[in-house]
């Protein structure tokens, strides 16, 4: 019968132990994205009209929040493929952190320095006090319209939220 | 003497809208106005909803605690067209109360009133450009 309970807390032990340990490190670890969100095709300032995306990412940095925003221009119906460079200058980024929804840092914009399809901001802007917080990032993406865009000194400005990220 | 009264009420309408234009400006917040956090189904879309982002968006200070609220049209200002505009390098925070407590400055975060914005540390930013 000792035998037996003994066996029993083994086992038990080996499955409650890696359990345990996976949701511990599962707290650590991870990330959450907006994905990229499609704004359709706009004409840029060059007179060509490229697709404007814009993402929003949250990522676990060894225990502290690591926010982004991201702007991208594609030639494709979509936002992950046929990537399009466009001239430095034209793409900028920003964006907002917030705790359990309050508004605890900001970055940006910032603009390209050099031709390319992708640009992106971030920074660890927010303390992660003890417990459970989550974390949302609002990503601003910034393209430049010149003439074709009468706001903003001409930048058009898309926003892409992440979903929360519990650390 | 007609017209000496004249002169004196409409100085006296011009004070009193002027103090009335005045009110409008530094009252930033009215009983109906809704504040606090952004609830978490307003960024569930991946696009913000602003339809349900409150009027006063609560903001923490740089111990992590809650210093007062901007207003979501400064946080996030529209055209008519509904357009994303860019919003002010500096926005005020009011408290409760409606008294201006500070700032929120780009890449600073909050400032305290009687600060300058200098004397805030600087958010550590990293840009990334590639494909």
């Amino acid at each position: 019968m000792g035998t037996t309970t003994r066996r029993r807390k083994r086992l038990a032990h080996l499955i409650v132990i890696p359990i345990l340990v996976g949701a511990l490190l599962g707290g650590v670890a991870g990330a959450a994205t907006s994905g990229w969100v499609n704004y359709g095709n706009q004409l840029m300032g060059d007179g060509v009209a490229r697709r404007h995306c814009a993402k929003a990412d949250v990522i676990n940095n060894g225990g502290n929040p690591d926010f982004k925003g991201w702007a991208r221009t594609t030639t494709g119906s979509g936002c992950t493929s046929s990537l399009a460079s466009v001239p430095a200058g034209y793409l900028g980024a920003a964006f907002d952190a917030y705790r359990n929804g309050s508004l605890c840092g900001s970055a940006g914009p910032v603009f390209q320095g050099s031709a390319n399809s992708t640009f992106g901001v971030g920074g660890t802007v927010c303390s992660n006090p003890s417990g459970n917080q989550n974390f949302h990032t609002v990503g601003r993406g910034y393209f430049w319209g010149g003439s074709y865009y009468s706001y903003n000194n001409h930048y058009r400005i898309y926003l892409a939220t992440s979903p929360y990220l519990s650390i | 003497m007609s017209r000496i009264k004249t002169i004196i009420v409409v100085a006296a309408l011009g004070t009193g809208s002027a103090a009335l234009g005045f009110a409008a400006t530094a009252g930033a917040q009215n009983d109906n106005d809704t504040r606090g956090p952004i609830p978490e189904t307003a960024f569930e879309s991946g696009q913000l909803d602003l339809s349900q982002v409150p009027d006063l968006v609560d903001v923490l200070g740089p111990e992590g605690t809650s210093v007062g609220y901007v207003r979501r049209d400064d946080l996030y200002p529209t055209s008519p067209e509904g357009d994303i505009l860019e919003r002010e390098p500096s926005i005020p925070v009011f408290d409760g109360n409606d008294r201006r407590v500070g700032d929120w400055v780009e890449n600073r975060g909050f400032v305290a009133a009687g600060t300058t914005s200098s004397a805030g540390s600087r958010t550590p930013t990293t840009t990334v450009e590639g494909e």
